[in-house]
């Protein structure tokens, strides 16, 4: 399969501070990829890197087979980019800022921009300015979707947006994917809505890429258990544990670890037997399991 | 590979242009035909008062500039039409759209300076034009009102440099880089807006020259969305 983008240990640092610290990761064509991690994470810097507004201190970073840093016009022809927060020209009104794109795009697709943008009910000449944060995000995802790129990249494109319009962006994004079959790489930290959308996830967390692989094969070998919280206070992360998250009376350990290695590692750390006995793995959606593999604080 | 025209993409700029000039664009002008009227008024009061000699007279021999707003009509318009065209071009990461599209950034760029460029000309060849309007009215000779023309000159070269500063500022986000440009740009203007008397700047064609490099000046601070810093 075609590698639409390619990063091999990405490097970049504000200053002295690294913040990716050697990041490796394909988005390979066709399918919706999410890029995960809590604010801070690097996942705005990742993408800044790969639309050439920063350039990496070292490492490779390749977009539809060109050097980031250099992407030719023609390349980024083919590049739908959603900027967090959903920046846009907003001096300009609906139907003027879908006449000035028309005019760098040769496979501009007008109705279905108008498609999506007649669905938030306002006039034509309204200036994008005066819309709502999700009445500019439709707007956008329009802009976007009109381009018919080959690939869309998506930053945070759930800042400021509530459930209802997160919900009819997805929803309408899901459905173009379908028809035309367009790649997507999207960063966000928000995870609901997101658990039946995605075909490949990657977590990133300070920095590094720590999962690379399907939502059902990351659901399926992470778990957690829930113990009491004063048999928590034994228990320290290891190799097997990932994340211990405390609460008032339980806390939950979270690790690839699966129930009967769990327990033996729990009987190392002296555990209580009758704890052991009864640990159960919990059913966890990919919201839990993100909280537990980055953790709450 | 489909393509589209420079042609097109231009069209496109400028009507991004209008839409962010549109409304405000008029204050430079409406504000030069005022100074006009005022200029008009001022020969006109001499006349009436003391007579025509007396009008010659001051202009020969005192070279006295009743017309010095225009300088800052033309200075003033350049900074405004570059604040109209480049606060909202910049403000809120929004150059990071323009590096987006997919044709060199030179071409959005260069179009966006030259209808800015082009609008300060026009102010210029209004003030011009208007400013030989009202000295016709005077039936003063060419020996007098050409110099006087004149005058206007490197006042519209600085015109046309307080735009291009000012755009540069506004793109540039890096705060030491931002004060030495407006530092050099008030260098250039003071330089250009220095008059003491009609027609005082020989050889114009080389201070002109010089400044040609402002033309640059907003290409080089935009591309620091390159290096993050916007």
């Amino acid at each position: 399969m075609n590698d639409l983008i390619v990063c091999q240990d990405l490097r970049f640092g504000y200053g002295k501070k690294e913040v990716l610290h050697g990041l490796n990761f394909t988005v390979e064509e066709g399918g919706i990829v999410g890029l995960l991690g809590r604010n801070g994470a690097g996942k705005s810097t990742t993408i800044n890197i790969l639309m050439g507004f920063l350039e990496q201190t070292s490492g490779k970073c390749s977009i539809l087979g060109h050097p980031s840093y250099s992407i030719p016009p023609d390349a980024r022809r083919e590049i739908g980019l959603l900027h967090e927060g959903f920046i846009q020209y907003d001096f300009m009104s609906i139907e003027g800022i879908e006449k000035y794109y028309a005019a760098f795009y040769p496979q501009w697709n007008r109705d279905l921009y108008y498609d999506l943008v007649s669905r938030i009910k306002v006039p034509y000449s309204r200036k994008i300015t005066r819309l709502s944060c999700g009445q500019r995000s439709q707007v956008t995802l329009g802009l976007i979707l009109a381009q018919s790129p080959k690939l869309m990249i998506l930053d945070d494109f759930s800042m400021g947006l509530d459930v209802g319009y997160r919900r009819l962006f997805l929803e309408f994004l899901r459905d173009y994917v379908d028809t035309y079959k367009t790649t997507v790489l999207l960063t966000s930290h928000v995870i609901q809505e997101l658990d039946s959308f995605l075909d490949k996830i990657l977590f990133i967390k300070e920095g590094e890429i720590i999962y690379d692989g399907t939502k059902e094969a990351f659901l399926s070998s992470f778990y957690a258990y829930t113990i009491p919280i004063e048999e928590s206070k034994k228990i320290l992360t290891c190799k097997e544990i990932s994340n211990i998250e405390y609460g008032n009376k339980y806390a939950h350990i979270f690790g690839y670890t699966e129930k009967e290695a769990m327990q033996r590692r729990l009987h190392a750390f002296g555990v209580h037997e009758r704890v052991l006995n009864t640990l159960q793995a919990d059913s966890l959606n990919l919201e839990d399991a993100f909280v537990g593999l980055m953790g709450r604080y | 590979m489909n393509t589209v025209s420079q042609k097109t993409i231009f069209r496109a700029v400028l009507l991004k242009e209008w839409v962010k000039l549109r409304i405000l664009v008029w204050v430079p002008f409406l504000l030069m035909i005022a100074f006009l009227i005022d200029t008009y008024m001022r020969y006109k009061g001499i006349v009436a008062l003391h007579g025509a000699s007396a009008l010659w007279l001051d202009l020969m021999y005192k070279q006295s500039i009743a017309f010095l707003k225009l300088e800052w009509v033309l200075i003033g318009g350049g900074i405004w039409f570059a604040c109209l065209q480049f606060l909202p071009e910049c403000s809120h990461k929004r150059l990071r759209l323009l590096f987006h599209l997919p044709v060199a950034h030179q071409l959005p760029i260069y179009s966006m300076v030259g209808v800015g460029l082009l609008v300060t000309g026009v102010l210029f060849l209004g003030a011009y034009g208007g400013f030989y309007a009202v000295l016709s009215r005077f039936y003063l000779p060419a020996e007098l009102y050409v110099p006087m023309l004149k005058t206007l000159l490197p006042w519209g070269l600085a015109g046309t440099v307080a735009y291009c500063v000012t755009a540069a500022v506004i793109a540039q986000t890096d705060i030491v880089r931002k004060l030495a440009l407006v530092f050099l740009g008030y260098v250039y203007i003071s330089f250009l807006s220095e008059t003491n008397g009609f027609d005082a700047f020989e050889d114009l064609e080389w201070y002109a020259l010089c400044c040609v490099p402002w033309i640059f000046a907003f290409e080089a601070a935009a591309l620091g969305v390159k290096e993050g810093r916007a």
